[in-house]
């Protein structure tokens, strides 16, 4: 119900395009890292069922001292108690597992449980930041670039007024090459393979897959 | 890593969540042979799997064919997660510098 709500308010207030920017503008006030830009790209992927909405982009930055007439604004000093209407907020990081270098461009998504997908690359600094989520909803997130590990996890029903933040380390599939005849580097996927044992029974390390560690000993043979 | 060092630390391996896997040029004869030899000369049986990887296909993609000959494998240890990511790897760089199988049940509880 309170994922419905969240979801049905996120599209009204799309359909109300002016008053949501000045809403979420409100939102990321004391957000140093969220620029005004991120939350437009918010609000069209949110909309893809209306994403034909060109209005969004016709929306003229929102002054951060602006006052809101949407939300009442708090006195600043017991701000966070009272604020009711600020929506969930994800923020996160996205690192190279090996080098924890910032990873830019990612594509980060979220899923709902009713099939609805935000969408959004991660910043300069490998950020990224989802803001008026609905509250109270499983959401499925997805983070994927070229060259890394896709990977995908559940982040728990978040309260209104809440913040989640995320750092996710994406493994290399292709990691820079070690010099010959010295392994693979640490982080990387484990190549497959497929080997008979000394009966000639053919064993794969798929097999362990989702079962087991596997120790693998390399040795020079003529045992 | 000889054979038979191996196998004193497979139990341990085993009970650490692990399967152990070694890979080697030899073909399945060469590897029914070794493991005979090793019962018969030090008495121990070998029960993990040999690997015969004459076409060096698995030694060639984890990069371990030895620089100095390049028709066998360079000994190295690799331990595989679950969702198939490599988490620890040892060279034996120096024969002086041979891996215990003990050092490999410590990473593996520590992972």
């Amino acid at each position: 119900m309170a994922m419905r709500d969240g979801v049905n308010r996120i599209q009204s207030l799309i359909a109300l395009a002016a008053i949501l920017m000045l809403c979420l503008g409100c939102g990321t006030d004391d957000e140093s890292i969220v620029e005004p830009q991120v939350t437009e790209e918010l609000d069209t992927t949110v909309g893809s069922d209306t994403t034909q909405e060109p209005d969004t982009t016709v929306e003229p930055d929102v002054p951060p001292v602006e006052a809101d007439p949407a939300i009442p604004v708090e006195p600043p000093a017991d701000q966070a108690e009272e604020v009711e209407e600020v929506l969930p907020v994800i923020r996160g990081l996205v690192l190279d597992q090996i080098t924890k270098d910032p990873l830019v461009g990612v594509s980060v998504k979220l899923t709902n449980e009713a099939g609805i997908v935000l969408e959004k690359p991660t910043a300069n600094s490998g950020v990224f930041e989802f803001e008026g989520i609905a509250a109270d909803q499983k959401l499925t997130v997805t983070i994927d670039i070229d060259e890394y590990e896709k990977q995908e996890f559940i982040v728990d029903p978040i309260p209104v007024g809440e913040t989640v933040k995320l750092e996710v380390e994406l493994i290399p599939l292709n990691p820079d090459q070690l010099p010959e005849g010295d392994g693979l580097t640490v982080g990387m996927k484990a190549p497959d393979f497929n080997l008979p044992d000394s009966n000639g029974e053919m064993i794969a390390l798929a097999d362990y897959a989702g079962k087991q560690k596997v120790v693998l000993v390399f040795d020079r043979g003529g045992w | 890593m000889q054979l038979g060092e191996l196998q004193q630390d497979y139990a341990a391996i085993q009970a650490a969540g692990a399967e152990l896997l070694a890979i080697s040029t030899d073909n399945a004869a060469q590897a029914k042979k070794a493991i005979e030899d090793v019962k018969r000369l030090a008495g121990v049986e070998i029960e993990f799997p040999l690997l015969g990887d004459p076409e060096l296909k698995a030694i060639n993609a984890y990069n371990a064919k030895d620089p100095l000959n390049p028709r066998i494998a360079r000994p190295m240890t690799y331990i595989i997660d679950e969702s198939g990511v490599i988490r620890w790897k040892f060279l034996d760089v120096r024969v002086g510098n041979r891996l215990k199988g003990d050092k490999i049940v410590a990473e593996l509880k520590g992972l």
